[in-house]
C-alpha cells in the first residue's frame, strides 16, 4: 500500500515537470508561430494587396500551354492544385467544337499539325485524343514522299524518299480542333481557371526561395502570385526575357511559309490514298502538301520573303497555276554540271541499291503518283507567316519554366514545332510529379534542372537536324555552285531512301517515341 | 546481410573499445560543431550553394522514409502516392539544421518537429517555412536530451539525416531518438561510412574541390553501417528493416540508391513493439 503510494507520488513529480518542460517548449513554439505570422504579414505588406495566388500559372492558352494545364491537373501528385491558365486572345467561338460536328462539307481551317505519336499519347492521357477522333478530325499520314527539284534524265528515280510505316507516321489535324478539345477538357475541369484577354506583360522573379513568382496582366490591375509560372507564351516569350541570364540564340531564315487549304486531284489507284503526305525541296524552299482527307490537303510553301509578296497578290486560280507549276517538274536545265551530278547520283543509288535492296522494287512503283495536281482552293483560306529559328539556352529558372516555342521555334518542314512542345508537357509534367511526391516545392529549381536537362537532351538534336535539312534543302545558296547543292541534296535523299537502318531512325525520330 | 554479419565479427572487440570510450562523452552535442554549421546559414537554402548535394539528396531521402512507412502500413491506403503520403504521422527530425528536410516532410502533411542545437539554424529554418500553408511544423532550439525529457514514446517516425556523423556519443545520441519513438515506431538514419573510400571521397575530394564546405566531416566520427546496426540491435531493441547504399555523382549532382555502402547509406530500423 505504502509502496503503491509512493510510487504514485513519483509519478505525478514526474508528470508536473515534464509538464512544465510542456509548457517552456509551447512558449517556444508559440514565439516562433507569433514570428512566422509576424514575418507572412511582412511579406503581404511589401506587395500590393490585389494580389490573387495560384499553385501554377501557364502563360499562353495555344495548344501546348491548354495540353500542360490538362496534363497537370490529371496528375496523381498534383491533384488539387490551383492552375490559371492565361490567354492573350478572347473566347474564340472556333473552339466551339459543336459548330464542327454536323457540318457536312467540312470547313477545314488553313493551321495544321501533323500530330506524332507521342503526341497522340499525351493527347490520349488528358482526353483530348478521344474527342478529336469522335469528331472524325485526325487523318492519318501513312506514307510520306518526299522528293528534290531537278529531277533530270533519271526520271526522278533517283532522288526520291519514301516513308511509310505498317502503323500510322502521323496525324493531321487542324490546330483548332486541337484547342477546341484542349478548352473543352479544361472547362470540365473545376482546378483550372481560364482568364481570357489577359497578356501577360511583366514577370517578376527571385532568386530566393522564399518568394513567389508574381505575373502582371498587360491590361489590367490585376496580378497573380504563383509557386511555378510556366512560359508558353510564343516565340516572342515574355516570360523568357523575364529569366535572369537568359540567352536566346536566334536567327531569321529570310522565308515565309505559305498556307493555304487546296483540293487536290490524286492518283485513284494510290493504295494509299488520301493518307499520303507530300514534300518537295523546291529551289526556295520546301512545299508540304499534308492530307485532311481524299480530295483536301492543307498546303505549307516556304518561300522567299518577295515570292510570298508575289503570290499573296495573285488570284485564287492564278496561284493554283503557280502552284502545280512549282509541284510539277521545274524547267529542265541543260546545264552540263547539273546533269553530272544527276548522273554521279544515279550511280551511287545503283550502288547502294545492290547492297540494301530492300525497298528497291516497291519504290519504283510509287513515283508515277508524283505529284498531285490542286484543283481548288478554300475560299480565303490563304495566308502566310515569317520563319525563324530560336533556342533558349534557359528552359528554367527559379519558380519558372518554358515550354514549346517559348524555348524553341523551328522551321516547320519536318512538322516537329508542335510536337516538341508536346514532349516538354509530358516531360514537365513527370518531373513536377517526380518532385512534389518527395515533397518538394512545385516550383523547385532541382526538379525544373531535370527538366531541362530531358528536354534539351531531346530537342536540341531535332532543331539542329531541321535546321541542317533547311540549310542544305531549304534555301537558295548563291556561295555554292548549284550542282554541288543539287548532288548533295540527292546524295542525301539516296542515301536515306537506301539505307533502311538511316531511314528507320528518321522516322522514329519523327514520331517522337523513344527508339 | 552475411557480408554484415561476418564484419561485425571482425570488429567486434574494436567496437567495444569504441562505444566505451565514448560512452565517457555524454553531450550528443559538440559544441565546434553546432558553431561550424551555424556559420552555413547565409547559404543553407541556396539550392546552387555549397549545400547542393544536400538538396540533392532529398527526394531520395524523403521516399525512402516514404517507402520505409509505407512497408511499416503507417501510411494509410488512400494517401499512398499523393502528395497527403504522411498524414497524421508524427515525425521528429533530429538535427533538422535549416530545414530542407523538415519542410519537405511536412509539405508532405507529416506533423513535423525540427530540433537543432543551432539557434542561428533554427531562426532560419523558422524563416523559410513562411512559404508552407497550413502545415504542421514546429521547430524547437534544443538538443535530443532535452527533447527526449517530455517526448517519451511520442513520435511515429524519427529521422536523423545526415547527423550522426557529426555526433560524438552516437550511443547517447540513438537512445535518446529511439526513447522519443513509439513501440513499433520507425528511425531513419542516413549518414557516411567510415571507409577508406568515404575518406577519400567526402575528405579528400569533396571538401578540396568545395562540393563541401571545408571543414565539415570528421572522418573519425563517421560510423560504419555494421557498428550502428549493433547499437540499434543490442542497446536500442530495435530491428533493422533496411540498408542501402548511396552513390553520388558530383558532376550532375545527383543521388542514387546501389547496392555498395561504401560512400554513405541509409538505414531503416523498427523500434520493438
Amino acid at each position: 500500500m505504502c509502496m503503491c503510494q509512493l510510487k504514485k507520488m513519483y509519478q505525478r513529480m514526474i508528470f508536473v515537470s515534464s509538464s512544465s518542460i510542456h509548457l517552456k517548449t509551447n512558449m517556444m513554439s508559440l514565439n516562433s508561430s507569433v514570428n512566422r505570422l509576424y514575418l507572412s504579414l511582412g511579406s503581404v505588406a511589401n506587395y500590393s494587396s490585389s494580389k490573387k495566388y495560384y499553385d501554377i500559372v501557364i502563360a499562353g492558352g495555344g495548344m501546348v500551354g491548354c495540353a500542360m494545364a490538362c496534363k497537370l491537373s490529371k496528375e496523381a501528385a498534383l491533384r488539387g492544385m490551383s492552375i490559371l491558365l492565361l490567354e492573350g486572345g478572347p473566347n474564340r467561338k472556333e473552339y466551339d467544337l459543336s459548330l464542327k460536328k454536323n457540318t457536312l462539307d467540312k470547313n477545314y481551317s488553313n493551321r495544321v499539325s501533323a500530330v506524332s505519336k507521342s503526341s497522340v499519347q499525351l493527347l490520349q492521357s488528358i482526353g483530348a485524343w478521344q474527342i478529336i477522333e469522335d469528331l472524325g478530325r485526325n487523318n492519318a499520314v501513312k506514307e510520306m514522299r518526299i522528293w528534290n527539284s531537278g529531277a533530270g534524265r533519271s526520271g526522278g528515280i533517283n532522288n526520291v524518299l519514301t516513308f511509310d510505316n505498317d502503323n500510322d507516321l502521323a496525324y493531321i489535324v487542324e490546330n483548332d480542333t486541337i484547342l477546341g478539345a484542349l478548352y473543352n477538357q479544361i472547362n470540365e475541369d473545376q482546378n483550372i481557371t481560364v482568364n481570357y484577354n489577359s497578356r501577360v506583360n511583366q514577370c517578376n522573379l527571385s532568386d530566393s526561395h522564399r518568394d513567389l513568382a508574381i505575373v502582371k496582366v498587360a491590361n489590367g490591375d490585376i496580378s497573380f502570385e504563383t509557386s511555378l509560372l510556366i512560359g508558353s507564351d510564343g516565340y516572342g516569350s515574355k516570360v523568357r526575357s523575364a529569366i535572369s541570364g537568359q540567352q536566346y540564340i536566334s536567327w531569321e531564315y529570310g522565308q515565309r511559309a505559305v498556307v493555304a487549304t487546296l483540293h487536290i486531284q490524286s492518283d485513284e489507284d494510290d493504295t494509299y490514298k488520301g493518307h499520303v503526305a507530300w514534300q518537295k525541296f523546291a529551289q526556295l524552299g520546301p512545299m508540304a502538301l499534308l492530307p485532311l482527307d481524299d480530295k483536301t490537303c492543307s498546303l505549307v510553301w516556304t518561300t522567299s520573303y518577295e515570292e510570298a509578296n508575289r503570290l499573296a497578290e495573285l488570284s485564287d486560280n492564278e496561284f493554283i497555276d503557280a502552284l502545280n507549276d512549282s509541284l510539277s517538274e521545274e524547267k529542265e536545265s541543260n546545264n552540263s554540271s547539273l546533269l553530272l551530278a544527276d548522273d554521279a547520283v544515279h550511280i551511287l543509288s545503283k550502288v547502294l541499291n545492290k547492297y540494301c535492296q530492300s525497298n528497291c522494287d516497291r519504290q519504283n512503283k510509287k513515283i508515277k503518283s508524283i505529284p498531285p495536281i490542286a484543283v481548288g482552293l478554300i475560299k480565303d483560306s490563304r495566308a502566310s507567316f515569317p520563319l525563324g529559328f530560336g533556342h533558349a539556352c534557359q528552359y528554367v529558372g527559379q519558380r519558372v519554366a518554358l515550354i514549346g516555342d517559348a524555348a524553341h521555334r523551328i522551321h516547320p518542314l519536318a512538322g516537329q514545332g508542335v510536337n516538341l512542345g508536346f514532349s516538354d508537357v509530358t516531360e514537365l509534367s513527370y518531373q513536377l510529379n517526380q518532385s512534389v511526391l518527395t515533397g518538394s516545392d512545385i516550383g523547385d529549381l532541382n526538379a525544373l534542372l531535370n527538366y531541362q536537362t530531358a528536354a534539351q537532351r531531346r530537342n536540341v538534336p531535332i532543331m539542329l537536324g531541321v535546321d541542317g535539312i533547311q540549310k542544305i534543302y531549304g534555301s537558295k545558296n548563291n556561295l555554292v555552285p548549284p550542282a554541288i547543292i543539287t548532288l548533295i541534296r540527292n546524295v542525301g535523299l539516296t542515301f536515306c531512301q537506301s539505307v533502311s537502318i538511316v531511314k528507320k531512325l528518321l522516322s522514329d525520330k519523327a514520331s517522337g517515341l523513344p527508339i | 546481410m552475411n557480408l554484415i554479419a561476418k564484419k561485425t565479427n571482425i570488429s567486434n572487440s574494436f567496437f567495444i573499445f569504441r562505444t566505451l570510450t565514448q560512452n565517457y562523452v555524454k553531450e550528443t552535442v559538440n559544441a565546434h560543431e553546432v558553431e561550424h554549421h551555424s556559420n552555413m546559414k547565409e547559404y543553407w537554402w541556396n539550392s546552387n550553394g555549397p549545400l547542393n548535394a544536400l538538396h540533392s539528396l532529398n527526394p531520395l531521402r524523403v521516399s525512402f522514409i516514404i517507402n520505409g512507412l509505407t512497408n511499416m502500413k503507417k501510411i494509410e491506403t488512400k494517401n499512398i502516392g499523393t502528395r497527403q503520403s504522411l498524414e497524421n504521422i508524427k515525425i521528429l527530425d533530429v538535427g533538422c539544421g535549416g530545414g530542407l528536410l523538415t519542410e519537405a516532410l511536412a509539405r508532405l502533411d507529416g506533423n513535423v518537429t525540427g530540433i537543432d542545437p543551432s539557434k542561428e539554424l533554427i531562426t532560419i529554418a523558422n524563416d523559410h517555412s513562411v512559404i508552407l500553408k497550413n502545415k504542421n511544423i514546429k521547430y524547437l532550439n534544443e538538443s535530443i536530451e532535452e527533447h527526449a525529457l517530455s517526448n517519451t514514446e511520442s513520435y511515429d517516425a524519427i529521422v536523423t539525416s545526415e547527423v550522426l556523423e557529426h555526433v560524438s556519443n552516437k550511443y547517447g545520441f540513438l537512445t535518446k531518438c529511439v526513447d522519443c519513438l513509439k513501440p513499433g515506431g520507425s528511425l531513419f538514419v542516413t549518414t557516411p561510412n567510415r571507409t577508406i573510400y568515404s575518406w577519400l571521397s567526402v575528405i579528400i575530394l569533396g571538401e578540396t574541390f568545395n562540393f563541401i564546405p571545408k571543414g565539415t566531416h570528421e572522418w573519425d566520427k563517421f560510423i560504419c553501417p555494421h557498428e550502428l546496426q549493433s547499437i540499434l540491435e543490442i542497446n536500442c531493441k530495435c530491428d533493422t528493416i533496411t540498408i542501402n547504399g548511396l552513390s553520388y555523382d558530383p558532376f550532375t549532382n545527383r543521388w542514387s540508391w546501389t547496392d555498395l555502402t561504401d560512400l554513405s547509406y541509409a538505414i531503416h530500423a523498427v523500434k520493438s513493439a
